[in-house]
């Protein structure tokens, strides 16, 4: 291992770098550019030895990286919030095709207004292409969790997006442990499918009336929801080799907590400082960090909400006409009443680790007893 | 945990500077915490990064707000900046002339446009001043070994650490606190 | 030269009674061969290889969303090209809406990189798999069912073939059912060449042209002497009549279509000064890059 001051998105490049991808197609969005920017480096000084398509699109992109993936080889891509949504049709065709694509995704702001900022929304619209999620708070999170993604993605034949806050997370630099030689034997054999082949002519992706359509699809349910074990599975494994290890949610905090903070991306880093603030005061609280959002892992949820009295859920995301998207979820999932959300930080606005132990605060004495939005004065 | 905040306009290097000061304590053994705050990329529209060091790692995901340090490549943006009350400012300037001083912080000038330009980095109408001042940081803070720093810009300026170095300690000599 | 004897095509494929798509495949695959991959586009051809399970093709065929024919095929490309399977031919297979409309943007993004597949664009002059609607390849004067009569195509067809060949690209040609021999040759000399190849071939279609389904191939020979598709090949930026027509009356080609019934007679006017002005052009071009 050797340690580097990288941001998340060199921490991304970095590791495609050691993850032998054969394909990357890509087109460039702030703030993802630096990921391709890198590979495009590491290719022309000879580090790489990888096809880079240089497309026209963001949709393009990832209708190249089907093409490759279902050829055989190991593909990656990045993108950002307007791609990311330009991209929506071909997510669908890559998960339904079980092409094993790994993209990093630049969490940031929808337009209009035009944003360049974190916010969280264009990855969680796109929840329903049945792709795999993966969300990071640092830069570390973001290397390691590129190789487990690879694995994953050729494992369950299902694509994988590792998604990092915007500037938080991206450009923000720290040091992160890089492997050697010793990830090698992890990530070198390729698992990836073949599903055309001129010796066996088959067609991918041809049409279906509604009586072979459902089967089809069961297929694919059954996929990505085998992806959570098969990522404990393989997390282990890489495990014995980093000494870290993943889980679809990390705590941080009292297990017998009287409060838990939920959060996902950059706002889970400084809600640790959060949970040292209130225990200063005296308050157990516990942070629940959503690392896996898709598969969405509700047994993980049940297990950490056992005798939770209070629940709060920082979003730096909101579905309009409803209330931030993890909150939904969590309170969809699990039916939980004593669940407050929190929208915050859209469009790149600063949270603080004040501003969430006193949000805590006022939900431990019912003070705040429905969901709300963080704003005001900075 | 020590905040330092960097400040100046795009094409002056402040991202860089960050960068390299990060890396700087990262080799003395220090936890780091590097954050360009990034607008539109254009030229001549001011520029800040931030850079947090710590004993154990830095969890805070939004720029520094009052930072302990600050070092200003123009200074036509002090009066914007904050700092803390103690702190110190380290400025890119010839001459204290019209440097309105007070008793709650420490001013330190050097003239790295002028080192820059003798060092042939970067041209008149935009001196790359960023390697240069953080050799005045070395010095006026002590808080790292200029050793560190000289092996930093090897590490990662390739063909330009030599001129960069040689600026970085013009400026370690000059750095006057006024 | 002769025609390969070998069908690769299936027989009991799900085209309407002469249609010219179908024909079209059947020649390409045999110019090109068993080690090809076709990528499909939404259009006729969908539901022409079957649902699935099935595939007519008897190819390798991988179906794609509308307007991703020619990035799919050079994202295949590429990925075989990395495992040393470089002797597949990848050929993108579009209708005139996956090209000229909604495909255009990515395949000028695979033309401009010169991505090693042969794009075909089978050309029914409208969107036949919806039902017949107007596409920026159909003609002046067609009736459509976004175009109803009276209010015909106005604006004449686009010039796919130079759109591609501005794009600086080694193989860009026109092909017809009516001209086997040619058309094979055609796909056997996009076959041989490294980069991006264009073939545009006309595409005649019985139910939306509303023709007889025994007329196809005197429609597409039509086509060529009256002018109306002219059959060259830009190889090299340099150009190639393959049939100089000798200008029969348009209205021998229009009179066999029921498209064109209420077609009024400025806009056979209009036609006929559109493919009068466009060999101009292109006689011009044949002659000074040749």
């Amino acid at each position: 291992m050797k340690k580097l001051v990288l941001g998340g998105n060199d921490a991304v490049a970095y590791a495609v770098k050691q993850c032998y991808v054969d394909v990357v197609s890509a087109y460039p969005i702030t703030p993802q550019t630096s990921i391709i920017e890198n590979i495009a480096h590491f290719i022309a000084k000879g580090e790489m030895k990888t096809r880079f398509i240089k497309v026209e699109s963001e949709h393009s992109a990832m209708a190249a990286a089907i093409g490759s993936a279902v050829a055989g080889s190991r593909v990656f891509t990045a993108t950002s919030s307007q791609g990311l949504l330009l991209m929506h049709e071909m997510l669908h065709w890559a998960a339904g095709l079980g092409a094993p694509i790994v993209m990093a995704n630049a969490n940031r702001a929808v337009a209009p207004p035009w944003s360049i900022w974190a916010d969280q929304v264009d990855s969680l619209s796109q929840r329903d292409t049945g792709w795999i999620q993966f969300y990071a708070s640092n830069s570390q999170d973001a290397y390691d969790l590129l190789f487990l993604s690879f694995r994953l993605a050729e494992k369950v034949k299902n694509p994988v997006m590792v998604c990092m806050d915007g500037f938080l997370v991206t450009h923000t630099k720290e040091p992160v442990a890089t492997f050697e030689d010793e990830i090698t034997d992890f990530i070198k054999i390729k698992d990836t499918p073949v599903l055309l082949d001129v010796d066996k002519p088959e067609a991918v992706g041809a049409l279906a009336f509604p009586k072979d359509y459902m089967p089809v699809k069961l297929e694919q349910i059954k996929r990505i929801s085998t992806a959570k074990e098969e990522f404990y599975n393989i997390a282990k494994e890489f495990k014995d080799v980093s000494k870290k290890e993943y889980k679809p949610l990390y705590t941080y905090g009292y297990s017998d907590a009287d409060i838990v903070l939920v959060a996902m991306g950059s706002n889970a880093e400084t809600a640790h400082l959060a949970i040292d603030l209130l225990d200063k005061e005296g308050i157990k609280s516990k942070l629940i960090k959503i690392v896996m959002f898709r598969p969405f892992p509700k047994d993980e949820f049940k297990k950490e909400f056992k005798r939770v009295k209070k629940v709060v859920v920082f979003d730096r995301n909101v579905s309009l006409g409803k209330s931030g998207i993890t909150k939904d979820e969590i309170a969809g999932a699990l039916g939980i009443k004593n669940i407050i959300g929190v929208v915050c930080g859209l469009g790149g606005v600063d949270v603080t680790e004040v501003e969430m132990a006193n949000i805590a605060k006022d939900v431990l004495e019912n003070k705040i007893k429905e969901d709300m939005i963080l704003w005001g004065e900075k | 945990m020590k905040e330092i905040g960097l400040h100046g306009r795009g094409g002056q290097g402040v991202v860089t500077a960050g960068e390299l000061l990060a890396n700087i304590y990262f080799k003395e053994g220090y936890e780091v915490q590097f954050m360009p705050s990034y607008g539109a990329e254009r030229r001549g529209s001011p520029s800040n990064a931030y850079v947090r060091v710590d004993k154990k790692r830095v969890l805070h995901r939004y720029p520094v707000r009052i930072p302990d340090e600050i070092i200003v490549l123009n200074v036509t943006l002090l009066p914007d900046l904050a700092l803390k009350e103690g702190g110190i400012a380290l400025l890119n300037l010839s001459s204290d002339v019209g440097l309105k001083k007070n008793d709650k912080v420490r001013f330190f000038i050097v003239d790295v446009n002028k080192i820059a330009l003798e060092c042939k980095l970067g041209t008149p109408a935009t001196p790359h001043v960023n390697t240069a001042i953080l050799g005045a940081y070395c010095k006026i803070t002590g808080n790292f070994s200029f050793d560190s720093l000289k092996k930093v810009y090897e590490e990662k300026l390739g063909k330009m650490a030599k001129l960069n170095i040689e600026a970085a300690e013009k400026a370690y000599d000059s750095v006057r606190e006024i | 030269m002769t025609i390969p004897k070998e069908e690769i095509l299936k027989p009991s494929h799900l085209a309407c009674p002469g249609c010219g798509a179908a024909l079209a495949m059947r020649l390409a695959l045999k110019a090109l061969g068993r080690r090809t991959m076709v990528v499909i586009s939404a259009c006729c051809w969908t539901v022409i290889n079957g649902t699935i399970g099935y595939n007519y093709s008897g190819v390798p065929a991988l179906h794609t969303a509308f307007e991703t024919t020619a990035v799919v095929a050079a994202g295949l490309k590429a990925s075989l090209e990395m495992q040393g399977k470089d002797d597949i031919t990848v050929m993108a297979w579009a209708g005139d809406g996956g090209t000229f409309d909604i495909g255009l943007q990515s395949l000028s993004g695979a033309a401009e990189r010169n991505d090693d597949i042969i794009y075909v664009c089978y050309d029914n002059e409208a969107y036949m798999n919806t039902g017949i609607q107007r596409s920026s390849a159909t003609p002046i004067g067609a009736e459509t069912t976004t175009t109803p009569s009276p209010v015909v195509k106005d604006r004449p067809k686009k010039d796919l073939m130079e759109i591609v060949a501005a794009h600086d690209v080694p193989y860009v040609a026109s092909a017809t059912l009516a001209y086997p021999n040619d058309f094979v040759k055609k796909f056997e000399k996009a076959k041989s060449k490294k980069g991006f190849k264009l073939i545009h071939i006309l595409s005649p279609c019985p139910p939306g042209h509303k023709f007889p389904e025994s007329k196809t191939i005197e429609i597409s020979k039509l086509a060529v002497e009256t002018g109306i598709f002219p059959l060259y090949e830009i190889e090299e930026g340099k150009y190639k009549i393959n049939k100089r027509p000798k200008f029969k009356s348009l209205n021998e080609y229009l009179d066999l279509q029921g498209r064109f019934r209420n077609m009024p007679k400025e806009k056979r006017e209009a036609l006929e000064e559109f493919i009068r002005k466009r060999w101009e052009r292109l006689t011009i071009k044949a002659e000074y890059f040749s």
